[in-house]
């Protein structure tokens, strides 16, 4: 095609450049007597033509002069900058060192006349049916020593009516040069209309076309036509008539990819001045052009451009998601890794993407399509590194269903046939706790051994361990599994917190021990910080500690006292608190203060922190509210896997509300859930309490009717 | 009712089920004036039927959205001479248009859509540009495009084809295959374009079986792998004139049956034609062609 727009745009260009007739100062190429431009050179003529350029090109036109010598007389380039954007520079060399004749110039030797110009142009196309375009043209005019470099402007636009294989592509043109002229700049200002069509394949190219020079001054008017045809498609041949009234023929042959060069084209144009209307007796007249395309195409580099944002652009939407998802924002998370999966299936983190697409729905509770999630990627991306890792999140998932049949399947897996993947020990970890939580703690100990010091998941097995091991009255084995974790610098709030409980578990060790160690143990119980969920157990253990020892210092009441005023209300610890309290009172001889104590503890204990009525309400509004949550899973499934089209954003904005209510429900049955567990600790510690206090009630009474008489030793 | 959609490319890696409503056909512009407005109210596994018209829109194809013509002759999307005229979408399909006058005929970008049985010509670019896509393209006749015909920039086909195209008279190559990749071509026409009828970049590999290149600037490149199932000679379309574009093969040509398990190299209805008669009872010609 660019063969035959170069033929077409040359015919355009030969055929419309003749602007001089003879010799005027309309022209810069005073020696040019076609007044032939090369196709790049076009921006003299109307700047829009330049974006018919889909390469950088560069031209360059010999002309013969009148002894019959070549020339230069022009050179051009174009480079396309974008889908709409050309800029072009040509540079017109005209000019001659001719004898003194001025009188003012010393006899035998000569003078310099020159009006060399340049031009620097942008062509613009708006849209594809209208393209703009300017040239700032530079003057290097030396009139025989009176040098100057004025400047003007030309503007011009192109319309393109259609362009089809039917029809062909019809260009209309239409420049005023010299629009604007500094002073000084000595030319004139010109109309240019021209018409082109370009047709049959784009082998056929005709153009015709008129100027008015000089307007509003002699108003010359010229015309100029040609037509070009390509006999094959290297080869073309053309006939057409300058503005000069020269008949002209012209003949074009091209080659492609030679090299470096992409495309060459030499075009000779010949005539004789004997058939011209002017006679002037030049002979044969020719002019020779070189056309040479470099670089990429507009096509290519357009491409190349697009192909390269198409190769950061997964991996953009990639960091996006997982922004979300560190963020916690798991529906929307879901939804961005489940586009990358469909979108980019080619993706190299596509495995990665899946996995996290199934992390977000699992962490919304939506169990059952998470799991559809992990095996679908286990079947989509078997060669993954990511596979174990999929089946550790089928096993997390069992074991927070409580499904130990399907947590074993899928560690069976992990331990038989990924027993070298990174996530071995997690799997090892998960499964040990699992076993804990069935009360098999001898399966689970020979896991949560298994797990080395620097694993991630040690200090969580040692915490399990260290329970296992009090449970089984292994004091020393627990001091070890506690002192363990205590003995790491924690990375993050997780392991404080795990550590803050160990502080407290070791506490009650030591206190347990044949020999107790009640200072070390006080001093861990001190250093659980109030903001800590282990901060009552703390401090009531820290009570306990100065009570053990308050018969020989009963100094050590007052130490007791002021660790249960630590204690709040609110705690299921307040009644063990009040109850130590009873006993420092009692032993202070305060009967009348000490019965009133234990008999507030009785009736705290009297009366449990949720009723049965209260824990079967929470669990039918849970039940209700997330009974829909199969159905809603998978449809934020579904939605996950579709690419957000207006149709489906409207779909998800619709099932926000359903997961919102949902995850509002599974909130709050999880704070329910930690209630629970303390009402269980509770009802737990209930009788132990309840048999203290009354006992000691009965101490206290007992004192308040003998008052005087000393209480009870503790 | 419950029912669902198997993907039937070589990549589609997810299944969706839609336990909301049965697929449904949408009629244009009997039901909705334009394409785009139908596509507004369709979702996956659903069909809008287009009838004859000149529709003027660019389109952005659905995910899993069947688009149909009528009649490719007579049922055309015209992109108006802005933006492809067809964007492609996910495991969308587009059969039965002329798809004409847009940047770019029907552009991919990271898909892949199934494109088949269209015209598509006279786009101010590329006719289809798919960019790390792996688009189905077949039996679509691209012609007189400005760039060329088939752009394939970054595609790393697996299982995918472009296949029993008839790529014709564009302003650059027939197929360029840029970029880094794998791209697979058998039984296509390449003719009369105005660079090469195939060229393949360094970093592109290239399997090239039963195409016809003939009579465009240069066949193909030294980077092409083309074999000697691949020919050159004349296809002897029914006519290439633009007016009564008919890019289907006379009965005479030697094109015909002569692909890959005996089917047309060009265009092709599904009828498999013996590459060779059959010797013996039983011979069967298979086909991996599944549509139509």
């Amino acid at each position: 095609m660019n063969t035959a727009r170069t033929a077409a745009l040359s015919t355009l260009l030969i055929a419309s450049s003749a602007l001089a007739l003879q010799y005027t100062k309309t022209r810069y190429q005073q020696s040019d007597y076609f007044g032939d431009f090369g196709q790049n050179s076009n921006l003299f003529l109307n700047p829009g033509n330049i974006t018919d350029a889909d390469q950088t090109e560069f031209m360059l036109g010999m002309y013969s002069t009148v002894d019959g010598q070549a020339g230069l007389e022009y050179l051009s380039g174009v480079v396309p900058i974008g889908y709409n954007s050309t800029v072009g520079a040509s540079m017109f060399v005209d000019g001659a060192t001719v004898d003194a004749t001025d009188g003012n110039t010393p006899a035998g030797t000569s003078t310099t006349w020159r009006k060399d110009a340049i031009f620097l142009g942008y062509g613009y196309r708006v849209f594809h049916w209208l393209t703009l375009g300017s040239n700032v043209q530079v003057l290097n005019f030396n009139n025989f020593g009176d040098k100057s470099n004025p400047f003007a402007a030309d503007f011009g636009l192109l319309l393109n009516p259609f362009e089809n294989s039917r029809e062909g592509f019809l260009k209309l043109g239409a420049t005023v040069q010299n629009a604007y002229m500094q002073p000084g700049f000595d030319n004139t200002r010109n109309a240019n209309f021209g018409i082109d069509w370009l047709g049959l394949d784009r082998s056929l190219e005709a153009r015709f076309e008129y100027d008015v020079i000089d307007i509003g001054g002699v108003n010359q008017q010229a015309y100029a036509g040609g037509v070009q045809y390509y006999i094959s498609p290297n080869v073309a041949l053309g006939a057409k008539v300058t503005r000069e009234g020269f008949p002209m023929l012209t003949f074009a042959g091209n080659a492609q990819r030679l090299s470096v060069l992409r495309y060459l084209e030499v075009e000779l144009d010949i005539s004789h001045d004997g058939i011209s209307w002017n006679d002037e007796k030049r002979g044969l007249v020719w002019n020779v052009k070189l056309t040479g395309r470099v670089g990429p195409t507009r096509e290519e580099s357009q491409g190349a451009k697009r192909y390269w944002r198409l190769i950061r652009e997964p991996e953009e939407a990639f960091q996006a998601a997982m922004r979300m998802y560190l963020q916690r924002h798991f529906l929307e998370s879901a939804y961005a890794f489940g586009r990358i999966v469909v979108k980019y299936p080619t993706f190299s983190k596509t495995d990665i993407a899946t996995y996290y697409q199934g992390k977000s729905l699992e962490n919304m509770g939506m169990y059952s399509v998470a799991k559809k999630v992990y095996q679908t990627g286990i079947s989509n991306y078997d060669a993954s590194q990511y596979v174990p890792k999929y089946y550790f999140q089928l096993l997390n998932v069992a074991y927070k269903e409580g499904n130990w049949a399907e947590a074993q399947t899928n560690y069976n897996i992990i331990s038989s046939q990924y027993r070298n993947s990174e996530i071995k020990s997690d799997a090892d970890y998960v499964m040990g706790q699992a076993y804990f939580e069935q009360g098999k703690d001898a399966e689970s100990r020979a896991l949560l051994e298994t797990i080395p010091k620097d694993d991630a998941n040690y200090m969580y097995a040692q915490y399990t361990l260290g329970l296992i091991d009090t449970k089984e009255g292994k004091l020393p084995d627990a001091q070890v599994a506690f002192e363990s974790i205590l003995s790491h610098q924690p990375r993050n709030k997780s392991e404080k917190d795990l550590q803050e409980g160990a502080a407290v578990k070791l506490g009650h060790v030591l206190y347990s021990l044949p020999q107790p160690q009640l200072t070390r143990a006080l001093d861990l119980y001190s250093q659980v910080p109030s903001s800590s969920s282990y901060y009552d157990e703390a401090q009531l253990a820290a009570a306990w500690c100065f009570v053990r020892n308050a018969g020989a210092n009963p100094k050590f009441w007052d130490d007791a006292n002021k660790h249960i005023d630590n204690i709040p209300e609110t705690s299921i610890l307040y009644p063990e608190g009040y109850l130590v309290k009873g006993y420092s009172q009692l032993s202070r001889k305060d009967c009348g203060t000490a019965v009133k104590s234990f008999q507030q503890v009785l009736q705290i204990l009297g009366k449990n922190f949720l009723t049965d009525s209260e824990i079967k309400k929470r669990n039918d509004d849970y039940t209700t509210a997330t009974a829909d949550l199969p159905d809603v899973s998978e449809k934020v499934y579904q939605l996950s896997l579709q690419l957000p089209s207006e149709r489906i954003l409207d779909k998800r904005a619709a099932v926000q509300p359903e997961v919102d209510k949902i995850q509002a429900a599974q909130e709050e049955y999880f704070k329910f859930q930690d209630i629970l567990t303390k009402q269980k600790k509770f009802v737990n510690d209930k009788a132990r309490l309840e048999k203290d206090a009354t006992y000691a009630l009965a101490t206290a009474k007992n004192c308040l009717d003998k008052s005087g008489t000393s209480g009870p030793s503790f | 009712m419950k029912h669902s959609v198997s993907l039937g490319f070589a990549l589609g890696v997810v299944v969706l089920t839609s336990t909301t409503a049965p697929a449904k056909t949408v009629v244009v512009p009997t039901q909705y004036p334009t394409i785009r407005q139908a596509l507004l109210q369709v979702e996956f596994g659903d069909t809008i039927f287009v009838k004859p018209g000149v529709y003027n829109e660019n389109v952005q194809l659905t995910q899993g959205v069947i688009l149909e013509g009528e009649d490719k002759n007579t049922t055309i999307l015209d992109g108006g001479g802005s933006g492809p005229t067809v964007l492609g979408e996910a495991q969308a399909e587009i059969f039965g248009f002329t798809i004409r006058n847009g940047i770019d005929g029907i552009l991919c970008e990271n898909t892949t859509p199934k494109i088949h049985d269209n015209i598509i010509m006279d786009n101010q670019g590329s006719g289809i540009g798919a960019y790390i896509s792996q688009p189905h393209i077949m039996n679509n006749v691209i012609y007189g495009n400005r760039w060329s015909g088939i752009l394939l920039y970054g595609v790393n086909a697996q299982n995918v084809w472009v296949e029993n195209n008839v790529i014709l008279r564009n302003g650059y190559s027939g197929v360029s295959a840029l970029g880094p990749g794998q791209v697979n071509l058998r039984n296509n026409i390449m003719v009369g374009n105005h660079e090469y009828g195939v060229i393949i970049d360094d970093e592109m590999r290239s399997n090239l079986k039963s195409n016809d290149i003939w009579h465009n600037y240069y066949p193909f490149n030294s980077n092409a792998k083309v074999d000697r199932t691949n020919k050159s000679m004349d296809p002897q379309f029914v006519s290439t004139s633009p007016f009564s574009l008919d890019a289907s093969c006379r009965k005479a040509s030697p094109l015909l049956g002569s692909g890959e398990d005996g089917v047309n190299i060009g265009l092709w209805d599904g009828t498999a034609i013996p590459s060779t008669p059959p010797a013996s009872a039983g011979s069967t010609h298979s086909s991996s062609h599944s549509s139509k």
